[in-house]
């Protein structure tokens, strides 16, 4: 029996306009300007499956699967990274999350400290001397709903065309988690304060107090990533 | 004449104009302003309506963007005064990430209007249910308190509508009809249970939530878009059914179920 767990994110590959939005808030009516570097957004999904056929056909089935259709992604304005991992091998598709990272770190640093002239030729020169001193550390933070309908009908849905697609007895799936990720750049001291102002922005508690989470029905696991890199070369 | 009404227009709402015509239809005079253009105008107004539709496209999480702009200080400032805010739909989305219903907590966010959970289907939900008084007292709802057991039917349309707290107080509060001003039924006006009577899931089987004035109602279902007789589809059943069956073509303009809301608003302005 091959065990496989998937984790899939999916994000935009133009500009994503929640994200913009949540991060305006954020800086001009919540006042995290001195804070929060940057913002990305990502829909998150953890997967299990389970099969008689070997690894290697599954996850070739799961590439296809995900491909051919518009659950998860659509290829015109998505982008994904899949990595799926099992007992002695590893697979993953589209750029890793360390390649995501930097490419994050890249768009970084343009707010911070003294005021920047506008950059009409795209160098950036005083871009780069201001985030040199920044310490920006990344934090992730998976906002889940209470709902498990959706999950369950994702998971209902990939055993179907799955075990249609590797054609080797049954293919069982279940999707143990699905959220939205948001990865947050704070500058901060040192992670802990890193991790509590992450929590501030996230949690709405008051009115003044969080925007990306409602307690009521959501919850937020809040992941430290360490450092992130936000110097342009 | 009382004061104006003040419909707040936040970007991306598109009930601002169906609200404004329900509110000269009671006889008052209403105006609408942008968001941004609408400060000095919380400070006059008589009333202040936060319509329908999608602030800020709903993005990371219905109302909650609008729920951060500065002119919701102006306009928690004035519901703590006593001024009648009433927010249809969208704008019930906002006053609850705002905090301004129910209030059991001075500025606290006490519930969220999460997605709908309904048999068998996700996502959004548009169609005629059924709502009755609930054991709060609010001014929106004045006109229903000789028929307090009365269904009336009533539109919606939204895919985050169910009311819902993760706190045992606020739940406790809830359960003994403290803020629960307008509640599901059925079509026979019995509590509604599950959907469809109950369309999206709602703790209580909350429609619309008051604060502890009774003077602001969050409201999920949408009283302008049944403030006239033709609005109200045959289906519909019931007394209001009936009369739209029977009615001529003069008379399709006269007052729809959902007219009480703005009449009640009329007579607390009187």
């Amino acid at each position: 029996m091959t065990r496989i767990d998937a984790r899939l994110l999916v994000g935009l590959r133009g500009p994503d306009l929640a994200a913009s939005t949540a991060r305006l808030a954020l800086i001009e009516k919540m006042g995290f300007g001195d804070r929060l570097l940057g913002l990305r957004r990502y829909d998150f999904f953890h997967l299990t499956i389970e099969a008689a056929a070997p690894a290697a056909t599954v996850t070739d089935a799961l590439t296809r699967t995900l491909a051919a259709q518009s659950t998860f992604y659509n290829r015109n304005k998505h982008m994904y990274s899949l990595a799926c991992r099992w007992d002695g091998g590893e697979k993953v598709e589209g750029p890793t999350r360390a390649e995501l990272v930097a490419r994050f770190g890249q768009t970084l640093g343009t707010r911070v400290g003294t005021q920047v002239g506008i950059d009409f030729d795209g160098k950036g020169e005083g871009k780069a001397d201001i985030v040199k001193e920044s310490s920006a550390f990344l934090v992730e933070v998976f906002v889940q709903d209470d709902d498990s309908a959706g999950r369950d009908a994702i998971a209902a849905k990939l055993t179907r065309e799955l075990t249609a697609s590797v054609g080797q007895g049954s293919v069982k799936v279940l999707c143990p988690g699905r959220a939205t990720v948001w990865w947050l750049a704070v500058r901060a001291a040192d992670e802990t304060t890193a991790m509590e102002t992450a929590r501030q922005i996230t949690v709405t508690r008051r009115r003044d107090e969080g925007l990306l989470m409602n307690p009521n029905y959501q919850t937020a696991e809040f992941v430290s990533a360490g450092r992130v890199d936000t110097v342009r070369s | 004449m009382p004061g104006r009404v003040l419909i707040i227009q936040f970007p991306g709402v598109n009930c601002e104009y169906e609200s404004l015509r329900a509110i000269e239809a009671v006889g008052l005079k209403g105006e609408i302003r942008r968001w941004n253009d609408a400060a000095g105008a919380v400070k006059k107004a008589a009333a202040i309506i936060l319509p329908g539709g999608w602030s800020y496209q709903d993005r990371i999480r219905a109302g909650v963007v609008a729920a951060k702009d500065a002119v919701l200080d102006d306009v928690m400032t004035a519901a703590e005064r006593g001024v009648p805010v009433l927010g249809i739909c969208n704008g019930a989305q906002v006053l609850v990430e705002t905090g301004i219903v129910p209030g059991f907590d001075h500025g606290r966010i006490d519930l969220a209007l999460a997605p709908n959970r309904m048999e068998g289907r996700v996502g959004y939900y548009c169609n005629w249910v059924y709502v009755k008084k609930g054991p709060a007292r609010c001014l929106f709802t004045d006109f229903m308190e000789e028929r307090p057991d009365d269904p009336l039917p009533i539109p919606l349309a939204h895919g985050e509508g169910r009311f819902v707290t993760a706190s045992e107080t606020v739940r406790a509060h809830l359960a003994s009809g403290d803020g629960v001003a307008v509640v599901y039924c059925t079509a026979g006006g019995e509590t509604a249970t599950k959907f469809p009577d109950n369309p999206n899931g709602a703790q209580f089987a909350i429609a619309g939530l008051t604060n502890a004035g009774g003077n602001a109602l969050a409201l999920m279902p949408h009283p302008e878009r049944g403030a006239w007789a033709f609005q109200v589809p045959r289906r519909v059943g019931g007394t209001w059914g009936r009369s739209r069956d029977g009615v001529g073509a003069r008379d399709l303009f006269s007052a729809g179920p959902g007219r009480g809301f703005f009449e009640s608003l009329r007579r607390a302005l009187a």
